[in-house]
């Protein structure tokens, strides 16, 4: 066991150093929709076609653009696949937490950042308190903003048994039925000021679940967050990047 | 009629047993060599009927039972008295369908809430006035009360105060000693099976990846088996390759994360660390080759989506390598260190026996001395490139689950990368048929990072999926978690708890 | 007063304010480090302070009077502890002897530890069980510890601590025994390794946290205060005795000199919390006996000598 202890003690740094990298080039990313023209007046629909969530709703005579919901969207990566046009491209920045709803909603020539330098109480220190409803996936990406790659601890942030400690109710998964009453009375437990923020497609919109016996249609069924973070999982680097939102903190805010 | 499903043979016939008959026929048929894969139900033409899927471990071979209920009827005599794995199957059966078992011991709410209607039987379709008429409501839930001087209760959940799912835990403590623990689960319950029989065909592999999401390869690949099974069409070799491959780095990466976690609970900062930054480089390779790091929406029924071009795959294979070597430096730390064995040894012991009759499964069935493992098993000749065993103990404690879960990541890298090193294609075509066959029936069997992952899909008489049913590995290693950790001090639960590693949402879908 | 314990008085003061802050602080960013993290500043203690302190108070129904009260008694405990014990290397501004100061830790103990059972959640009587158990074994040594060393300076009074030891005959083992009596103390106290998790979430396996997680706001921003005056005291004792064994003559010097050791100290532990593995509840009785057992011979062999 010493030798090993003794290479782990000379062993470097694991944090990264750069603060939300793109996405490595691997990496499907998210969709974006670009100011190309679709040719959806020529009779083209691949990218609804084949969107397993209907995040993708194509122009009609009155909204003439194509709409993309990041909310919905499980990151199939169909779409920016299948776009004959590039109206639909791929997007690999992990700066991609929004501060309402409406911003998920993805049009061409619409920035998706708003950039309001609000006062916050939290701008330095942070407790957050994690609540999981059926994703497990998000649950790890979650824990790993915690880990020495990501280390949310050097901003502030600080992860808490109790919601009487905390400030930040971080919410993923669907938020089925049995779910929306402990999610309630963690909230109650939590003082002000307070914020919550649903991490992930399914925490937003359910994701696949949308429509079932179970409710399971997102957390905005009970809860109002403040902060929404897309992506199925979402990279821990967008978690993080919500979480900075949520704080207010300069590094989440210049684009 | 039987079959290897994950091995392609053509449609999977079922077997039409009465279900008078079912509880001797089961009795005599699962004990030496055979095992209950699932139970369920389903809606026939006349009436429900249970559904019992019987895995030969020793030939591979998988046989299907069917079992109508008379018609009209919602009560059966339950097979748990003869049969212990099968009790929260039937309870889950109770919930869904409002299926009594009659004499099942411990009969209470195992998915469904007291947050549903009461008379909501969400999966039960075929209703008729006289069914409707006998079926019970279903009642409130009522934790088992331990009685005695001194005895006080520790209720734990449903939100957990780690970054972990929902469920929650009620001690009955003397002390700092569990004297009985009852996991009440199905807070997470999404009606995932009602989900999929809802949706378009072609897009059910996105809905079975969030079944368990951290489980998502193995899922997906359940699925694709099972719909190929379904439809009698093969699929190509290399997609098979990539979807192993992607199962055995999940496998890596989830148990590498699982050790963090149990270096977290013992208080190890230093081993959590090495194994997370470990971690951290699996996930990258995940990336790689399906462009995220949870490998969602590439495993497809019929085809593989995106398959990474030649020079990506040399790339993964080197780093795999890389990885393996890496672990097998760094398990020092936790696997020879004094302080960590102490507290693992001896700590939340299964015994053999214990893990048979309640058909432990994955690395803690084989913690546990039961050397099942599907891969083994059920013939692929994937995993007969390389020569390996699974790892077997047969403590049953922490450490020998340590141990297990330890060993397998190292041999799931190195089978990860011999089967990524052997794909020659980078393009194969998508073999989809237009429609499903008709009433008709398809079962994918994989070997989870969890343990035995069972998908079965059924069509009805227009070619729609009527029946979908995922049985989770979790969903038989609960009861196994509960009865470790009596006797043993509070404080030792989480430890014990992650060793286990379960699922809370494959276990409620 | 004279002038030298004017500044003596306000020195200590000004420190018990920063240094708790501060060593916490350095504490956390060292364990980083050794996680290989870039780790949180080391003034991320304050920060948290002034989060809480502006926080909603948030009490459930079944908490009562103690509940509420309960920060304030054992700050003005700790508060106490601060002002008679020469911990800052300069003689205490309220003089006193080694028995208040093990009765001002357990009064404090005890207002957190009813605290918690008022609470009447299982977790908080549990934590309050769990650190009364482990008081059993640190009291006994911390009264044993510290009597050795007063029977080798050869006076009951906590200011002797600084001063040069009269006995001068004594046996050199007793000040080393009775620090690691005292180390051993400490670390259960202050919730180290490897006895509490500090870094847990988990509440079962909490002991001392497990009684505050019923606190909220500024009571909570009390309590964590608190625990960070009660690492400074705790350090602060042992870097004395430390000192002792040096000599050291000029005021200056031995501020100086224990200043630096109790960071040395901090660094230490951030080390130990990273390399050690926690040990099981029921070893505990085991590591605490030999916190007892050093206690004993150091108090012997004092009086042996002496
Ligand atoms: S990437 Fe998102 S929006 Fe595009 S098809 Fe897939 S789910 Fe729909
Ligand atoms: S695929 Fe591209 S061009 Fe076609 S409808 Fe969609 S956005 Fe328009």
């Amino acid at each position: 066991m010493l030798p090993s202890l003794l290479n782990y003690l000379k062993s470097p740094r694991c944090t990264a150093d750069e603060i939300f990298p793109d996405l490595s080039a691997a990496n499907r990313g998210l969709p974006a929709i670009t100011s190309a023209p679709c040719t959806h007046g020529e009779g083209c629909t691949l990218c609804a076609d084949g969107c397993p969530t209907k995040a993708i709703e194509l122009p009609t005579d009155e909204k003439p653009e194509v709409a993309l919901d990041l909310g919905k969207c499980v990151g199939c990566g169909h779409c920016m696949r299948v776009c004959p046009t590039k109206t639909i491209v791929t997007s690999r920045s992990t700066r991609t937490a929004v501060k309402r709803r409406e911003d998920l909603v993805l049009r061409a020539g619409r920035p998706t950042l708003n950039v309001d330098a609000a006062h916050s109480p939290f701008k330095q220190s942070v407790v957050v308190r994690y609540v999981s409803t059926g994703d497990n996936a998000t649950d790890l990406e979650v824990a790993a903003c915690t880990n020495p790659i990501f280390d949310a601890s050097r901003f502030g942030i600080h992860f808490t048994a109790s919601p009487r400690f905390a400030d930040v109710l971080l919410v993923a998964g669907p938020a089925p039925l049995a779910m929306q009453e402990p999610l309630c009375q963690t909230l109650h437990a939590m003082g002000q000021p307070r914020v919550i923020i649903a991490v992930g497609a399914q925490a937003i919109s359910g994701g696949m679940f949308c429509g079932g016996y179970a409710n399971a249609n997102g957390v905005s069924s009970v809860l109002q967050p403040d902060v929404w973070v897309p992506g199925n999982p979402p990279h821990p680097w967008m978690i993080l990047h919500g979480l900075l939102l949520a704080m207010g903190h300069p590094l989440a805010l210049h684009t | 009629m039987n079959t290897q499903p994950g091995v392609f043979t053509g449609a999977l016939k079922m077997d039409e047993v009465p279900i008078m008959q079912l509880r001797a026929r089961l009795k005599s048929e699962i004990g030496d060599g055979n095992r209950l894969g699932l139970l369920t139900a389903a809606d026939g033409a006349d009436g429900h009927q249970l559904l019992t899927l019987i895995i030969q471990t020793q030939s591979g071979g998988v046989s299907l039972l069917n079992s109508p209920l008379p018609h009209d009827a919602v009560s059966y005599a339950s097979l748990t008295p003869d049969l212990p794995q099968a009790h929260w199957f039937e309870r889950e059966i109770a919930d869904l369908w409002g299926i009594r078992p009659v004499g099942h011991p411990r009969l209470k709410s195992l998915v469904m809430h007291d947050s549903y209607p009461t008379d909501l039987f969400p999966l039960a379709e075929h209703v008729t006035a006289a069914t409707a008429r006998k079926r019970s409501r279903r009642a409130p839930y009522r934790f088992t009360v331990v009685q005695g001087n001194g005895v006080f209760e520790v209720p734990v959940g449903p939100v957990h105060a780690g970054i972990i799912e929902p469920g929650h835990f009620r001690f009955s403590c003397l002390g700092e000693v569990i004297e009985n623990l009852e996991i009440r689960l199905g807070f997470v319950h999404r009606g995932l099976e009602e989900r999929l029989t809802r949706c378009d065909w072609r897009m059910m592999n996105y809905l079975v990846e969030a079944a368990s999401s951290d489980t998502a390869a193995a899922n997906a690949t359940a699925h694709a088996f099972a719909m190929e099974n379904l439809c009698s069409v093969p699929a190509a070799p290399d997609v098979r390759k990539m979807r192993y491959a992607c199962i055995e780095i999940e496998r890596a990466a989830c148990h590498i994360g699982d050790l963090v976690g149990i270096c977290t609970d013992l208080g190890f900062g230093a081993g959590g660390t090495a194994f997370s930054a470990l971690r951290g480089d699996v996930l990258g390779v995940a990336e790689l080759l399906t462009g995220t790091r949870f490998m969602t929406s590439v495993i497809v029924p019929f085809a593989h989506k995106y398959m990474p071009a030649k020079p990506l795959l040399i790339e993964a294979t080197r780093r795999l390598r890389t990885c393996s070597s890496q672990l097998r430096s760094i398990l020092p730390l936790l696997l020879n260190n004094g302080a960590a064995i102490e507290r693992m040894e001896g700590m939340g012991d299964i015994k053999t026996s214990l893990a048979r009759d309640f058909g432990l499964v994955g690395p803690a069935g084989r913690a546990s001395g039961i050397a099942y493992d599907v891969r083994k098993v059920i013939a692929q000749p994937e995993y007969e490139q390389v020569e390996w065993q699974p790892p077997t103990y047969f403590e049953g404690d922490v450490f020998a689950r340590t141990r297990v879960r330890a060993e397998e990541a190292i041999v799931a890298m190195e089978l990860a990368a011999d089967m990524v090193s052997r794909i020659t294609s980078s393009h194969e075509p998508d073999s989809s048929p237009a429609t499903l066959p008709a009433n008709s029936v398809g079962v994918g069997i994989v070997e989870a990072w969890r343990g035995e992952l069972i998908h079965l899909v059924m069509t009805d008489s227009h070619g729609r999926v009527s029946r979908y049913k995922i049985k989770d590995p979790s969903f038989n290693n609960w009861t196994a978690l509960s009865i470790a950790v009596r006797g043993r001090l509070l404080s030792d639960f989480p430890l014990c708890n992650k060793s286990f590693g379960l699922s809370y949402s494959g276990t409620d879908l | 007063m004279s002038r030298i314990s004017l500044v003596g008085l306000a020195v200590t003061v000004l420190e018990s304010i920063i240094m708790p802050f501060l060593l916490v602080g350095i504490l956390r960013s060292c364990r980083s480090r050794l996680q290989k993290r870039r780790g949180p500043r080391v003034v991320q203690p304050l920060y948290d302070f002034l989060r809480l302190a502006r926080k909603q108070t948030v009490l459930s129904d079944e908490t009562g009077p103690i509940f509420k009260n309960a920060p304030v008694v054992s700050l003005t405990a700790y508060g106490l502890v601060a002002l008679v014990v020469p911990w800052a290397g300069l003689p205490a501004p309220i003089s006193a002897d080694l028995i208040l100061f093990v009765f001002l830790l357990a009064a404090a103990r005890m207002a957190t530890g009813l605290a918690a059972m008022d609470t009447s959640t299982a977790f908080g009587g549990m934590g309050a069980s769990r650190e009364s158990a482990l008081s059993i074994f640190v009291e006994p040594t911390l009264v044993l510890a510290l009597s050795a060393v007063a029977i080798y300076q050869g006076s009951p009074w906590l200011n002797a601590l600084i001063a040069t030891p009269v006995s001068t005959g004594g046996s050199a083992y007793v000040l080393p025994l009775a620090v690691a009596a005292i180390w051993i103390c400490a670390a259960a106290e202050t919730a180290r390794m490897p006895i509490e998790d500090p870094v847990t979430h988990l509440e079962l396996t909490m002991i001392h946290e497990a009684q505050l997680l019923e606190y909220s706001g500024p009571r909570l921003a009390l309590m964590e205060y608190q625990a960070g005056l009660k690492l400074t005291v705790y350090y602060g004792l042992i870097a004395q005795m430390l000192i002792n064994e040096i000599v050291i003559k000029t005021p200056i010097t031995r501020w100086a000199a224990t200043t630096t050791i109790m960071f040395c100290l901090v660094v230490l532990a951030a080390i130990i919390d990273t390399v050690l593995v926690r040990l099981h509840w029921r070893k505990l009785p085991d590591l605490l006996a030999f916190g007892l057992a050093f206690s004993l011979v150091a108090c012997l062999l004092a009086a042996l000598k002496g």
